[in-house]
């Protein structure tokens, strides 16, 4: 008799662990009556109260206030990268245990490299009206014609929404170019390089450009790879969207067209090496997207070109508030990238890259997790959060917490929406329709894997480690790697395009 | 009323069992959390380097593909060139510094050594994510104290971390002067108990300082030596945290290690089947190194 309390407490104490050990963190469902709706914030905003999600707040307590029963609750995302996010997303989606509205990156969306399943299709929502816009015959139509491509996922679903663009530009320094007698900004490519020489004859260290992150690198291989392939492109774009997918960039390497042997091709890497030349040292120290407040590397860059350490940066538009932020303001200026002509490579073709750096910023954009990711959805809670995003996708909404969040710094993506026009701005922004966006490998579009493996090559083609021969072989063979593992991954037969 | 023989033995045993029945209950929970949280994913994770797995999708069986994959790897002879030279070379600067810090305390005036001994083990304390943090500052190129000081005294400002020949030193160079660890106190625990007669016979033979540590203290130290040599040498694999933060394997591969790759292949590539292959070939290199250095470094003494 003794015996039996000591195995009901080894049974107690077993099935406690056992249970806390089980338990997942599913979100609370709304079989009740009453829907709570778990929301990611936009990364590295801090909590719903934070300065930055000010906007974002005061529309869901607007939301909530409207629509008794559905409470929000905001989970702050602390990312310091697009790989980190998929791979928190994963862990969580694994369990069941994913929110309900995530952040997500388009481009792992799009291009499939995110897991298939994981994120529901919310066309049929975007196909019918917002319900907050009178009037509005298809939420949709509200997007700006650049940014519906960016949206769309290889097979036309829709898995991601976005809500503002940033724009990319060279920005100098005023004092720098004055320093080196350079009296107008470039118009081409050739131009940027010889006022890069003018700098550095004047002993102004000419730029930096910033490898520690993906940002510079994998903005010069889509300016780069774009302009030089804008005669090709269409050999190997099957998906007909504003930017190559990954089934196009598998296809490209598959028919040859996206291969060192292709002298198109391999120009753009020559012309890296050509402004690389041209770079501060320590490019791996930094990173043009890292934040300014940044102490752990990569750090960012802006504070060289603030200290007269540098001419030039490659930023974004979140460069301008920073930088008047950092007492720069009025000293420098910004221009766009210029357009490849036949004055740097006889391969040149002149074709305008305003616009085609730029795009979908992280600033707003998100995904409705599918069931088996998040154990909490369902039919109707998934019609309860596409409303909530419908709120938040107003035009005049979208507009007014997007310049709350960033300044200003973003471009909401619906046409109507509110924002402000800072100096500079505008000549960032493309004036008409932007060519084809040729993605490679440093921006996910075949995998992670085949990113993170290419930065570290274009690192040490840049550190001069490995010269253009060495690059060369190894970059083609990191191509056709990716893309068949691309084809196998995602069972498609490139020879059948 | 008389006791059988039985009886008195179900007396004499009982409370012993008692006692061993509640040891077993008491041990329970901790075995099965150690079960659930230590030994599962272990087992767990040997067994998924046979598997592809994204995370997400059922894994695929793959047989030892992934391993061959990994030493085939065009990054393999680069990652085992770097972690031979981070674990070389943090064993030695351990052994160095350590053993050094531990025999100076040791022959300090008592208040002294006291003192000492607070004051170094003291930054053990210090979680590792604010001295990783402390040392981005230090290497911050250009305006980082140690290019500071560079900078003062006319030398060239080195960018510490993405130089792809200074990067690797670099990271070896996090915690100078790499006193304050366990292995300070193992020398230093195993210096107050070396027998006071071997020590009494070499003062008596007239050995100087010098001839004293490599005559007594470091024969007679050999198993501290062995332990110190087995915990920094799987610490320097294990730990490529760092790396992570400092320079994420890079610039290019100068500090790739199998560790950091083995995080990111799960973590960042979706390659969980991949990263599970290379962490145990890091396992199985582990105890590999713990074998030889228990048995190079065995005691001499009976």
């Amino acid at each position: 008799m003794r015996r039996t309390p000591v195995f009901i407490a080894a049974a107690l104490l077993a099935s406690t662990a056992i249970a806390a050990c089980s338990s997942g963190g599913s979100s609370s469902g709304g079989s009740s009556g009453s829907v709570t709706i778990k929301a990611e914030l936009p990364p590295n905003t801090g909590a719903i109260s934070a300065a930055d999600n000010a906007g974002l707040k005061q529309l869901t307590g607007q939301y909530e206030a409207a629509h008794k029963g559905v409470t929000v609750q905001w989970l702050p995302n602390n990312t310091a990268s697009i790989t980190q996010a998929n791979a928190t997303l994963e862990s969580q989606a694994s369990g069941g245990s994913a929110p309900d509205l995530v952040w997500e990156q388009y481009g792992p969306v799009t291009s499939g490299a995110l897991p298939n399943g994981l994120l529901q299709n919310i066309k049929p929502f975007l196909e019918k009206p917002n319900p907050y816009v009178p009037g509005n015959s298809s939420w949709l139509s509200l997007f700006t014609a650049s940014t519906v491509p960016y949206m769309t996922s290889q097979n036309g679903d829709i898995d991601i929404i976005l809500g503002s663009n940033v724009e990319t530009g060279m920005f100098y320094s005023k004092a720098a170019f004055a320093k080196a007698g350079i009296s107008a900004t470039p118009t081409t490519w050739a131009e940027f390089i010889a006022d890069l020489g003018k700098l550095k004859a004047a002993g102004v260290t000419p730029i930096m450009f910033a490898d520690g992150g993906l940002c510079n690198p994998s903005w010069f291989e889509r300016l780069a790879t774009s302009s030089l392939l804008a005669g090709q492109v269409s050999q190997f774009d099957v998906n007909h969207a504003q930017v190559t997918n990954g089934l196009d960039v598998a296809v490209g390497i598959h028919k040859g067209i996206i291969s060192m042997s292709n002298p198109r091709y391999a120009e753009v890497w020559k012309l890296l090496g050509q402004l690389a030349s041209f770079s501060a040292s320590g490019e791996a120290s930094y990173d043009a997207c890292s934040d300014p407040n940044s102490t752990t590397p990569p750090l960012s860059s802006q504070s060289l070109l603030v200290q007269g350490k540098v001419g030039v940066l490659w930023g974004g538009s979140w460069y301008i508030p920073q930088l008047d932020s950092a007492g720069f303001s009025g000293k420098y200026g910004v221009f766009p990238e210029p357009p490849i002509t036949s004055d740097s490579t006889p391969l040149g073709l002149g074709t305008s890259t305003v616009g085609m750096i730029g795009g979908p910023n992280g600033n707003g954009q998100w995904g409705v997790t599918s069931q088996q990711a998040d154990s909490s959805m369902d039919a109707a809670k998934t019609a309860t959060v596409m409303n909530f995003v419908a709120w938040l996708f107003t035009p005049q909404h979208l507009g007014n917490w997007i310049k709350i969040n960033q300044a200003g710094a973003d471009i909401p993506t619906e046409t109507g929406a509110p924002a402000v026009n800072l100096p500079g701005l505008s000549s960032l922004v493309p004036s008409g329709k932007v060519g084809t966006v040729v993605d490679v490998v440093l921006d996910d579009v075949l995998s992670t894997a085949a990113t993170n493996s290419g930065l570290r090559l274009v690192q040490e083609y840049i550190d001069g480690q490995l010269p253009f021969s060495s690059f060369s072989t190894q970059w083609q063979s990191l191509l056709t790697s990716s893309a068949e593992q691309y084809a196998t991954t995602n069972h498609v037969n490139l020879g059948s395009y | 009323m008389t006791m059988t023989y039985v009886q008195s033995l179900r007396r004499r045993w009982r409370p012993r069992y008692r006692l061993r029945a509640v040891l077993v209950v008491l041990l329970l929970p901790s075995l099965l959390l150690i079960g659930i949280f230590s030994y599962y994913p272990a087992v767990r994770s040997l067994i998924g380097g046979f598997y592809q797995w994204n995370g997400f999708s059922p894994p695929v069986y793959d047989g030892i593909e992934q391993f061959k994959q990994y030493v085939q790897a065009p990054n393999f002879s680069t990652e085992v060139k770097n972690i031979a030279i981070l674990t070389g070379g943090a064993i030695l600067i351990t052994l160095v510094s350590q053993f050094t810090a531990a025999e100076i305390v040791m022959h300090m005036p008592p208040r002294a050594a006291s003192v000492a001994k607070y004051i170094l083990v003291l930054p053990i304390v210090l979680p590792p994510l604010v001295l990783i943090e402390v040392w981005a500052y230090l290497f911050q190129p250009g305006s980082g104290l140690l290019d500071k000081v560079f900078g003062s005294v006319g030398l060239a400002q080195p960018t510490w971390l993405s130089d792809p020949h200074l990067a690797l030193v670099s990271i070896l160079l996090i915690g100078f002067p790499w006193i304050s660890n366990l292995g300070f106190l193992i020398f230093l625990g195993g210096l107050q108990n070396l027998p006071k007669d071997v020590l009494d016979a070499g003062r008596l033979d007239g050995l100087s300082a010098v001839r004293r540590v490599f005559a007594i203290d470091i024969p007679l130290l050999l198993p501290q030596f062995r332990i110190v040599v087995i915990l920094s040498g799987i610490y320097a694999v294990q730990n490529f945290v760092p790396i992570l933060l400092l320079t994420n394997g890079g610039p290019g591969t100068a500090t790739l290690v199998p560790g950091l790759d083995m995080y990111q292949s799960a973590f960042s590539n979706d390659q969980y089947g991949y990263g599970m292959a290379i962490g145990t070939l890091l396992f199985v290199v582990m105890l590999v190194f713990t074998l030889v250095a228990m048995r190079l470094l065995r005691s001499r003494t009976a």
